[in-house]
């Protein structure tokens, strides 16, 4: 029996179509109908309404919006840097491929484990008595315990720990893509080893920077065990919908959800409009 | 040229400043060029995959070095604009790399490389991706470029024919020794050893013994025969040597010379158009090639037997197999 190419093609693709329709379209289309809802002392009732929207305005919410963006930015900016040049080395240094995939290997170790033994893992280190204060108190840099815990840096250091392999990986996938012939080449009309990097490797790999920055900035944004356990007193969008969530204002939480998936979407668009991301497959 | 693995690119590598050698000195026009770094040296390179700026355009890609040159924006317009009219490639400037095919990204390549006018232009195999028509239609313009440019090239390959037509002087390279250096007719028909003989090109090579000399020829003693030939230097009685003599170099005819002189029987013909290949037996079953041009189909039959002869100053005869010790020239030849 001759089904069409087309039609076979979908059946093929049916299986990710339902789970995508099942778990990410309909929930995504009833947090927005959601979103418009009356909160209730339950819960909701299907009354159409703009407050839970003109509650965003709120200054506690335009502050937890900002604190939450500013975040991840500066999250996102600390993995590029710090990730690059890892993925650099990896990709060009690194000539054996049995040394590059116990590298790698090394990198992912932390990914195998458990999300809270991982965070949790970080108490010892930054803690008033922990590893750093020790070392620090130790070659007499301090005389009394910094504290490490519980503000942005500790939650951005949490991060890094968390994400740069989503980070590094795409990055290291563009890389690794590059024509070697293309910086001798460039070296070879005439280009200093650091122009041919700004000229060609640079932009050539910006489609794996694109993905990691990307992928940091929705874990992070999204992240709000992290930011409750290690930055105590800030609050995230993230925080609030969960809290939200708790209170039973479902509505409202909708909302915040919204509002944060509208404004990764834009970054999409912006970012996707101008850096060609299918070159990294 | 060479064959793969011998070091031509390496060696080109060197020559571009890509690659530090560990020995040795580069001389770029009296000046030592050893430390200088490749963006300083005013040689160019173009590769064999192109190596094309995939996310620049046509006209990105020529600019490249002429912008790092920081030479003012009308004059850069209009080197770009004259070197991809010399290339064929006018009104090209605004594709991208993906959107052209694998000659046009080639003349791209070249292009590049020819408009900042190097002392030195360096070619890495750079028609090896192409098939055989384009080729022989490249080497053709790159030989007309070359003479519009004037330009000192560098071109590698493991191509004979391409060698050959394209090159005024020759080097053989084999496993990082040079084997021969020369003008490129000197080469073929005078090949310093049987690499260099077999290499560029076909040759019937006779395992033979000195038996003395002759005026300016040397007699060598085969199975099939005594026959002279040209030999260089100095050779000792009763020594082994190799006879060789070009396909294209032997004839056929009703009535013999008394020197050089044999019956062989054809085994097969293969008819490439322009010419055809007849291998021949010789009486004591020694397989021989050779070429006879503007044949028809048929005009050599199996088990017909022939009268071949050859002209004493078309042979050579060798004593030497190649610079390098206990090579297995067929695999080097052939691939493995």
């Amino acid at each position: 029996m001759a089904i069409g190419r087309k039609l076979s093609n979908y059946l093929l693709l049916s299986p990710a179509i339902v789970l995508l329709g099942i778990f990410l379209i309909i929930p995504l289309l009833f947090d927005i109908a959601l979103s418009f809802w009356t909160p209730s002392l339950t819960g909701y009732q299907q009354i159409f309404t703009l407050e839970n929207y003109q509650n965003l305005g709120l200054p506690a919410y335009t502050q937890a919006i900002e604190t939450t963006f500013t975040l991840s930015f500066e999250t996102v900016v600390v993995t590029l840097i710090l990730a690059y040049p890892i993925a650099y080395t990896l990709a060009y240094k690194i000539r054996s491929p049995r040394k590059q995939t116990l590298i790698l290997f090394t990198l992912v170790i932390p990914f195998l484990m458990d999300y809270t033994t991982r965070t949790i893992s970080w108490y010892p280190i930054l803690g008033l008595n922990g590893i750093i204060n020790a070392l620090l108190m130790d070659l007499g840099l301090t005389s009394s315990p910094v504290n490490l815990l519980f503000n942005q840096t500790a939650v951005i250091v949490v991060w890094f720990q968390a994400y740069v392999l989503f980070m590094m990986t795409p990055i290291f996938l563009a890389l690794s893509k590059i024509n070697p012939s293309l910086v001798d080449a460039a070296r070879s009309l005439g280009a200093s080893s650091w122009t041919a990097f700004r000229k060609v490797t640079l932009p050539l790999s910006a489609p794996g920077m694109v993905v990691g920055t990307i992928y940091v900035l929705v874990s992070t944004v999204s992240d709000f065990p992290t930011v409750r356990l290690f930055g105590r007193g800030i609050q995230t969008v993230g925080l609030a919908i969960a809290q939200q969530a708790d209170g039973l204002n479902w509505p409202f939480a909708a909302a915040l959800a919204v509002l944060v998936i509208a404004v990764i979407l834009g970054a999409f668009y912006i970012i996707i409009r101008y850096v060609d991301v299918q070159q990294l497959f | 040229m060479g064959p793969s693995g011998s070091g031509k690119t390496t060696l080109l590598k060197c020559i571009a400043g890509l690659l530090t050698p560990e020995a040795g000195k580069i001389v770029l026009d009296g000046v030592d060029i050893t430390d200088v770094p490749p963006h300083k040296r005013n040689t160019s390179l173009i590769f064999q995959d192109y190596a094309l700026f995939p996310h620049m355009t046509v006209e990105e890609n020529v600019e490249f070095g002429l912008k790092l040159k920081k030479m003012d924006k009308d004059t850069i317009k209009s080197e770009v604009k004259h070197t991809l009219g010399v290339i064929g490639l006018a009104g090209f400037e605004d594709r991208m790399p993906r959107e052209l095919s694998g000659g046009e990204k080639q003349r791209v390549a070249v292009a590049r490389s020819l408009v900042l006018k190097p002392k030195l232009l360096l070619y890495d195999e750079p028609l090896a991706n192409l098939d055989y028509r384009l080729q022989r239609k490249m080497e053709e313009e790159l030989k007309s470029i070359h003479e519009e440019f004037g330009l000192t090239s560098v071109y590698i390959t493991h191509n004979q024919e391409q060698a050959l037509s394209l090159g005024d002087r020759l080097m053989v390279i084999n496993k990082g020794m040079i084997e021969q250096v020369g003008n490129t007719d000197e080469i073929y028909l005078g090949p310093a050893n049987v690499f260099t003989a077999r290499f560029l090109g076909e040759i019937n090579i006779l395992n033979g013994k000195v038996a003395g000399k002759e005026g300016e020829f040397v007699r060598v003693v085969t199975e099939e025969g005594s026959f002279l030939g040209r030999g260089h230097g100095t050779f000792e009685t009763n020594a082994q040597v190799f006879y060789c003599v070009r396909p294209e170099k032997l004839r056929v005819g009703a009535t013999p010379p008394k020197e050089n002189s044999t019956s062989a029987k054809v085994v097969t013909t293969i008819y490439r158009g322009t010419e055809a290949e007849v291998i021949l037996a010789f009486n004591h079953e020694t397989r021989v090639k050779y070429i006879a041009y503007d044949v028809t189909p048929g005009t050599f039959k199996e088990h017909e037997a022939l009268n071949i002869h050859w002209r004493p100053e078309d042979a050579v005869v060798l004593s030497e197999v190649s610079k390098v010790k206990d090579i297995d020239i067929d695999k080097l030849i052939y691939g493995s």
